[in-house]
């Protein structure tokens, strides 16, 4: 699940882990089957970790506690693990998202960001939950760390057959890692859809705008973002939410939300089906040298230039 | 849109910008068919879709100076001051690096080289803001720096302010960049069309296998480096703790 600051997506991982509920929350999550939206606090208590574990991008550590105690944490109070045995699987557990073990004997402060954000990932997997839900997990790293990590969790999530929920505002980690890939923009899906169709061939005047607002290595100019800016959640423009920064926007976006409408393969909101078809031709056909042409062939008869070009 | 020599890529152009009636079938912009060989007579529809053709000496006239040919849509756009005209103007050029300095915008045509040119053209047909640009070989005779920086400017002009680009080239290595879809052309028809990543990578036809073999690439095969911090004689299988 890909967007920018304020999409929503931080808000979307606490809700399909069941800790928003309602009346802030509405509408369904359905975990097997199972709402999780108004389930009865026990019961989300016994999914939690177990079948359904949750890294939040900004999950504060208990700074007074040990790096290592609060991985081993899950094990110890939810399947009863003695501290050693506990601690040997948390060390294992480091192992398995690339963070040294020797940094669990350590207090939060003295990890890097990044390696607190690993800490995360070894706690979310202690239990081996069915579904884990990662809120920015390789942010701030650098890449070669980044693509291993990225690396690591699909094969854990392969070996291990967990079903994975990422959130991130980097679209090709993301769709590397998953099946499915969905755009979220000031609280609402703009397209969704297999992972190769969304990146490669993005429909939605947005997906393609930030899929092509990446680095250009030949370049000496800064990042040319989609102008403007993403809306304030308390703020959001009516109509479709994204028409103040559309190149193709008309009067009907400003006034009226787009419906999500299966479109090319794949599901878009916008009131044109996605980006619109600005060119095209039809049995274009062109000869010259029958008199009212330019020129003739070299041996003297007509050029047939175009021969019913359709694009 | 890519093709082998007389394929009929720059009859298409001719087409695509009214230059040209085509004996049969139809142009669509946004949905309307366009009128036949529009180019004289529709002013409007001039500014919205613009050309950059192969020759740039046919397409500058010689009596403008550089500041004039890439002013001129500025002014006929209207509504700007004299400054802040020229400050358009400056950045159009600094956008695609040249400078936007006294003596060069005082240069005619005759004084400049063939790479100069051909960013000049670029930057006078950005100066219309234009909904299409078909661009004809428009970096032809830049080397590979000042085409990547052509190319840059493009791409950010379709991000920025929704610019439709039909790049004509023979290059298929710049067109994979800046391009979303490729269409083939040959022997006056479309032999094969799709996304550009799709098609510069598993071309299916010949014509087109043939030119993605004839992009440029490094000539230089990658060779094996030896591990960071390990001597090349040295092979010890030994773990150092």
């Amino acid at each position: 699940m890909a967007g920018e600051s304020g999409s929503g997506k931080s808000t979307l991982a606490q809700c399909l882990a069941g800790l928003v509920q309602p009346p802030q929350a509405s509408g369904r999550v359905l975990l097997d089957g199972e709402d999780l939206l108004g389930a009865d606090p026990e019961r989300l208590r016994t999914l939690r970790w177990a079948t359904v574990a949750l890294a939040l991008q900004d999950a504060p550590f208990n700074p007074v506690t040990k790096v290592g105690v609060q991985v081993a944490e899950p094990l110890r109070q939810r399947a009863g693990m003695s501290r050693k045995a506990a601690a040997t699987r948390a060390a294992e557990l480091a192992r398995e998202v690339l963070l040294d073990p020797a940094l669990l004997d350590r207090y939060p402060h003295q990890l890097s960001g990044g390696e607190r954000r690993r800490a995360l990932l070894a706690m979310v997997l202690t239990l081996e939950p069915e579904l884990v839900i990662l809120d920015e997990p390789t942010a701030g790293l650098d890449p070669g760390t980044r693509r291993a990590l990225l690396d690591q969790i699909r094969r854990l999530a392969a070996e291990r057959g967990f079903a994975l929920v990422m959130m991130s505002h980097d679209l090709p980690d993301a769709a590397r890692l998953a099946a499915r890939t969905m755009l979220l923009y000031a609280g609402e899906i703009m397209e969704i859809g297999a992972s190769g169709l969304v990146t490669g061939q993005p429909m939605h005047p947005y997906s393609w705008a930030l899929i092509n607002a990446h680095p250009v290595m030949t370049s000496t100019k800064d990042l040319r973002p989609i102008r403007g800016l993403p809306p304030d959640p308390r703020a959001v423009p009516t109509g479709c939410p994204y028409h103040p920064r559309c190149t193709q926007a008309e009067d009907i976006c400003v006034s009226q939300r787009p419906p999500l409408v299966q479109s090319r393969g794949r599901g878009v909101r916008c009131h044109f089906g996605g980006l619109k078809t600005l060119l095209s031709a039809t049995g274009l056909s062109k000869t010259f040298g029958t008199g009212s042409g330019l020129g003739t062939g070299t041996s003297g008869g007509p050029v047939r230039a175009l021969r019913g070009v359709f694009f | 849109m890519i093709g082998p020599s007389a394929s009929g890529k720059s009859t298409l152009a001719k087409i695509l910008t009214g230059q040209l009636a085509a004996d049969s079938g139809e142009v669509i912009l946004e949905g309307s068919p366009l009128p036949s060989s529009w180019r004289q007579r529709d002013r409007m529809l001039r500014r919205r879709i613009q050309l950059v053709a192969q020759d740039p000496w046919d397409a500058l006239s010689p009596r403008m100076t550089v500041e004039e040919l890439v002013g001129e849509p500025v002014v006929i756009e209207g509504g700007m001051s004299a400054s802040q005209r020229q400050g358009v103007v400056s950045e159009l050029l600094e956008s695609v690096g040249l400078p936007a300095a006294g003596g060069f915008l005082r240069s005619r045509t005759h004084e400049l080289s063939g790479g100069q040119l051909q960013r000049i053209a670029l930057a006078r047909a950005l100066a219309a803001k234009p909904k299409l640009l078909v661009a004809d070989e428009p970096t032809s005779m830049l080397d590979a720096s000042e085409q990547a920086r052509m190319m840059v400017v493009l791409r950010e002009r379709q991000i920025e302010m929704g610019l439709g680009l039909v790049l004509i080239s023979h290059d298929v290595a710049v067109v994979r960049k800046v391009t979303d879809r490729i269409v083939v052309l040959d022997g006056g028809v479309v032999v094969e069309e799709g996304p550009s990543a799709l098609v510069s990578t598993y071309p299916q036809t010949s014509t087109a296998q043939r030119l993605v073999q004839e992009a440029p690439r490094l000539g230089i095969a990658p060779t094996e480096l030896p591990p960071a911090g390990q001597p090349e004689s040295e092979k010890s299988t030994e773990r150092k703790t």
